[in-house]
């Protein structure tokens, strides 16, 4: 698969990320290019030496930021295919296929992985957030998600030249799907299993960063 | 004269603050504009300091009970445009940063054999 890369923004994960790299080279996906988003642990030292390509933020901007650099570094790396996933050990490799296979097939220019087409093992709690998360989405950028905070997300070259990420931080989900819409993408969602072990759900966004990236969606939409 | 004490602590404090502003101006940190929408904030505030009924005018043309609540109620309003326009300008710095380290990192990009 050497036309597609795997971007995976990583900030202090070297709890994980070792074993996600690993997982990915098995699984036939050599391309990977990894974010270090400023860790202070050994995140790049791992990175540097289990990813096929390695970038380091200077200073942590944020999943936003990281996910910016990592798109705009796969676009040079010549990838035709994009795919970012987690750093967190939450994304199943046995997914990849699955949101790939709809751009091979040129039916879509972005394809998000949902966990909420099939929402087994996801905490109630976290249902509910990420409902009132795509109603925000939709009120405020008119495009219908199930998942608007999904990390799996395929892009196929065009759609990652076209998306522009202005936002540093969490809101970068919703802004993904904002730039959808406002460049006429095609764009579909397919089922992935989201593993949820304590740890991913420490990493994840909790109630209060919750209630501040909706602020900043809404201050957002103002100020643009 | 029974405002007395307000009206050299007030002067006193507008005086400094408008040094700022015209410091600021100097240097070249702030624009005309702004020098020109600081010394009207200041001006007003000198206005409402010595003459106090001034504001009563105003109320009774708004509406508003008490000159001293006009003063007040704008206050808030330019108070709350200023936070959202630190907001907005500390928002576009963070994107500022968020590029200076990107083309950074990405400088000697490459694959590794």
């Amino acid at each position: 698969m050497k036309d597609t890369w795997i971007v995976i923004p990583a900030y202090n994960e070297e709890k994980t990320l070792a074993k996600v790299l690993r997982d990915l080279r098995e699984a036939g996906y050599e391309n990977t290019l990894v974010v270090d988003d400023g860790s202070i642990d050994e995140t790049l030292k791992i990175a540097e030496e289990h990813a096929a390509a390695t970038v380091s933020h200077k200073l942590n901007r944020g999943l936003g930021g990281a996910l910016g650099t990592g798109i705009e570094g796969a676009v040079r790396l010549g990838a035709e295919y994009i795919v970012t996933f987690d750093g967190d050990g939450q994304h199943s490799t046995d997914d990849l296929q699955k949101v790939l296979a709809p751009l091979r097939r040129r039916e879509t220019d972005v394809v998000i992985g949902s966990r909420l087409l099939n929402p087994d093992g996801m905490p109630w709690y976290r249902r509910a957030q990420n409902w009132v998360a795509n109603m925000l989405t939709f009120v405020l950028f008119g495009v219908w998600t199930t998942d608007s905070q999904s990390g799996l997300r395929a892009f196929n070259r065009k759609a990652a030249q076209a998306i522009t990420i202005r936002t540093n931080r969490m809101e970068v989900s919703s802004e993904i799907i904002r730039e959808i819409g406002y460049h006429g993408l095609r764009f579909k969602e397919v089922p992935i299993q989201a593993i949820y072990t304590d740890y991913s759900l420490s990493k994840g966004q909790n109630i209060f960063v919750g209630l501040k990236t909706l602020a900043k969606l809404i201050m957002h939409r103002i100020a643009h | 004269m029974d405002n007395y004490l307000i009206q050299i602590v007030g002067s006193a404090f507008v005086l400094f603050a408008w040094s700022r502003v015209f410091l600021r101006y100097r240097d070249d940190t702030l624009s005309l504009w702004g020098l020109l929408f600081w010394s009207l904030i200041w001006i007003a505030v000198l206005v409402v300091l010595f003459l106090p009924h001034m504001t009563d005018l105003i109320a009774e043309r708004l509406g508003i009970g008490r000159g001293v609540d006009v003063f007040i109620y704008s206050s808030i309003v330019v108070l709350f445009y200023l936070v959202y326009r630190v907001y907005v300008k500390i928002e576009s710095i963070e994107q500022e940063i968020t590029k200076v380290v990107r083309e950074e990192s990405l400088h000697d990009l490459k694959k590794k054999k």
